[in-house]
């Protein structure tokens, strides 16, 4: 499938008052036609700082200076706000609070942003039950969201979202209190999805499965980007963790046959690169 | 120090859910408690931590309940981060954020100023210790719960997902700080549902399903036993998975 | 359907226009024993609906407050001159004691009130029936967030205590210890509470709660005759500050 998308930040930097080092420098990227994109660094990277500003969120409900220029297909995130976060979907590091804390239900609570939007009850009836299946969510619907744990708030807070089929999606570590399987669903939901997809996560796992292209930061730079392919060969440093694959080839010695010296970043590759080993 | 249930049974009241526990024993060194989302996990934990004392049956450190500790005996003894870090901190910078405990438990005036130190370095925050704790990173704000437990160093420690939010370098600082009071005698608990990291650094497992114990043992006999690491709703180690997909031996586990 | 109660078959603005109604004919009335007697009616509703661990609470906490109210008027008004009881070398004194009660009187109608509000309207339907009466949801929200602050510091309160309790406070029963132990567990209290907030703001903004498409959804129950409810009880709150002010000019 083809995306068609355009992502550009033009020397864009952001100071939060009071503090000595700003959050973002000099951030440039151009790009088109990408899917789901990967966002990783260490803590203090930036990468809270760069959802929010793609959310639309900063400067103008986070106080922060902003400088340079950011566009997002055709809109600017801060100057077509309520153009542009009608076809944002956006799940914050702190996905609990983000959930209105006043519905009774969680079946209200995934309704929420579709009565915001004037539909339908017959359509939200069933779109709800639709996210509801898709995360995991059915037996749960009639219970009080204060109810739930951890990880399926988070799964909650991400389904309210997606109920509308936002055309942006820019989620903040979405899937850090969720167990594996439901890390797995989420991040085989991901893959299916047709939106455009900004992801901050520590699972490189999932990411070099799922995205097409990684943004690496390190204290509010970008450092490097490409797929998760080149960006792991590229930056090999264990400061930054990478995929088990990776780690595995590199440990056997299973090249790519492709270019006969980087180690794969995600199972396909994994078996390509086991084979040709196999073979030779 | 050793950590013992017997009989365990407890519900919060106008709850369904129980957790029961017939037979555990904590015993010096590093354990992982693993389970799904909703297991009982942090349940067992606060239980363990003498924090809920509503229960039926028995928890005795070193054949003494639990119950009749003195509430400063057992914050001397036992020690726990829990989940979010922003439950606890009031102090205007972190090395009084870390001093303060000490404080509490009357530590001797120059016995802090070194301990406070060496805690700070061991968990990277030197840089970081005259700035105010709200002010640092959520990893940061993780790594410095994690220090107010050490301070004290307490014989047990229990830690409920202390790996959730920190960044790749912090993981293995403290997968390394676990490791190291675990040689030194100390009996560690770790909450976690991440079997790659549990299959590398953790000796012992106490596997909770629906508010049981459905396996205490050894890490590597669990991992070995597929119908019970199904029965946890966990997945196996993604390097157990893929060797598996291609159809070779999976590697050793180390543990 | 399940039977309504009685206080069910009132709309949330009734209730919220009796406590103003109540509270303030607390205050035009100086006469303490038809203060009791408003006290005494109230508690009785209390009592009827259920709920009656969290009244307890919350009316140990006013009686304290009240008793500490009492001993401090009892002692130091300026208006002190009748002597009632003597104890060891403190003198209590009647125009302090009264004082103290009275003011206490009231106080316990309007928490009465106020708990009887919360205890028997839930956030939804509270949101519901105001959006339904053509305010815009932001607004609505605006005064639910400032209503439901309190359950939510609860539950923060309860999270932050364990953590706290974990670190080794609550050892010593001084009440200096004590009062030394507030700031634990009030300063992450409050930031979290605060922090909370502004995401929860921030998240509300982000999924469009301000949008001029969002329909009022139907409400939770039937109500009975509400607009007469309002209509009587305005003219009511009208009426008993009209009464406050010419007392007031009268002084």
């Amino acid at each position: 499938m083809a995306f068609n998308s355009k992502i550009v930040f033009s020397h864009v930097s952001v100071s939060y008052p009071a503090a000595s080092q700003p959050a973002l420098k000099d951030f440039s990227i151009r790009l088109t036609n990408k899917h789901i994109i990967g966002i990783i660094g260490n803590s203090r990277a930036g990468k809270t700082t760069l959802c929010h500003l793609l959310a639309g969120t900063l400067p103008k409900m986070v106080d922060g200076e902003v400088s340079g220029h950011y566009q997002i297909n055709q809109w600017s995130p801060q100057q077509d706000w309520g153009v542009y976060n009608h076809q944002t979907g956006v799940v914050l590091q702190d996905a609990s609070s983000q959930l209105t804390s006043f519905t009774e239900t969680v079946a209200d609570e995934l309704a929420f942003n579709l009565i915001n939007r004037g539909i339908q009850s017959q359509q939200i009836k069933k779109k709800v039950r639709r996210v509801a299946q898709l995360f995991g969510l059915t037996n749960q619907l009639t219970l009080s969201p204060a109810a739930l744990s951890g990880g399926q708030k988070q799964r909650l807070a991400i389904a309210s979202v997606i109920v509308t089929d936002p055309a942006i999606l820019i989620m903040d570590d979405p899937t850090s209190q969720m167990d594996p399987r439901g890390r797995q669903i989420f991040f085989h939901w991901l893959q299916q999805t047709t939106a455009l997809v900004f992801i901050t996560s520590y699972e490189v796992d999932a990411l070099a499965e799922v995205a097409d292209e990684l943004w690496l930061m390190d204290k509010g730079q970008l450092v490097d980007h490409g797929t998760p392919f080149a960006v792991f060969n590229r930056f090999t440093s264990p400061r930054i963790k990478h995929p088990v694959c990776w780690q595995l080839a590199k440990k056997m010695g299973w090249v790519l046959p492709t270019d006969g010296q980087s180690y794969p970043v995600n199972y396909q590759q994994l078996e390509e690169a086991f084979h040709a080993a196999q073979d030779s | 120090m050793q950590l013992k249930i017997h009989n365990l049974r407890f519900s919060y009241p106008q709850q369904q859910f129980t957790v029961k526990a017939d037979h555990l024993d904590l015993q010096p060194g590093l354990t992982a408690m693993i389970g799904e989302n909703g297991a009982g996990k942090s349940t067992l934990f606060k239980l363990l931590g003498g924090l809920v004392t509503t229960h039926q049956g028995k928890i005795t450190v070193d054949q003494q309940p639990l119950k009749d500790f003195l509430k400063t005996e057992r914050a001397r003894k036992i020690g726990l981060a829990f989940q979010d870090p922003d439950d606890q901190f009031f102090n205007s910078s972190v090395k009084k954020e870390v001093e303060w405990e000490l404080r509490q438990l009357k530590v001797p005036a120059k016995k802090q100023s070194e301990t406070v130190t060496a805690v700070l370095k061991e968990t990277n925050l030197s840089q970081q210790a005259q700035q105010n704790p709200y002010d640092l990173s959520l990893s940061d704000r993780k790594l410095l719960s994690i220090a107010t437990v050490l301070a004290p160093n307490p014989q047990i420690a229990l830690f409920d997902e202390p790996m959730i939010a920190l960044d790749w370098p912090s993981q293995q600082l403290v997968s390394h700080i676990f490791t190291k009071l675990a040689k030194r005698g100390h009996t560690i608990l770790v909450i976690s549902h991440n079997l790659d990291w549990v299959a590398q650094n953790v000796p012992q497992v106490i596997v909770m399903g629906r508010g049981k114990v459905i396996f205490a043992g050894k890490t590597r006999d669990f991992l070995h036993q597929p119908t019970l690491v199904k029965k946890s709703n966990l997945l196996l180690p993604k390097v157990t998975r893929l060797t598996m997909a291609l159809g070779i031996n999976p590697p050793q586990y180390r543990l | 359907m399940t039977t309504l109660t009685w206080f069910q078959r009132f709309d949330p603005v009734t209730k919220l226009l009796l406590i103003l109604c109540l509270g303030l004919a607390s205050f035009v009335i100086p006469t303490l024993t038809i203060n009791w007697l408003l006290v005494f009616i109230l508690f009785l509703l209390a009592i009827s609906i259920g709920k009656l661990s969290s009244l307890v609470k919350i009316l140990s906490f006013s009686l304290f407050f009240i008793a500490t109210m009492i001993i401090v008027q009892g002692l130091v008004n300026p208006g002190n001159h009748t002597l009632l009881w003597r104890i060891e070398i403190l003198n209590f004194y009647k125009e302090g004691v009264n004082y103290a009660l009275l003011l206490g009187s009231r106080l316990l109608t309007i928490v009465l009130t106020t708990f009887f509000f919360i205890a028997t309207t839930s956030v939804t339907e509270n949101a519901r029936y105001l959006e339904s009466q053509g305010i815009a949801f932001k607004k609505v929200y605006m005064f639910i967030s400032v209503c439901y602050i309190l359950p939510q510091m609860m539950a923060n309160l309860h999270q932050i205590k364990l953590a706290q309790r974990a670190r080794g406070i609550g050892q010593q029963k001084s009440w200096l210890y004590r009062f030394k132990m507030l700031f634990p567990i009030l300063v992450p209290l409050v930031v979290k509470t605060l922090d909370q907030a502004m995401t929860r703001a921030i998240a509300l903004q982000l999924r469009e709660y301000d949008n001029p498409q969002r329909q009022p959804q139907p409400l939770i129950h039937h109500y009975l005759l509400a607009r007469f409810n309002h209509y009587l009880l305005s003219i009511l709150i009208i009426m008993l500050g009209g009464m406050k002010v010419w007392l007031l000019i009268q002084k």
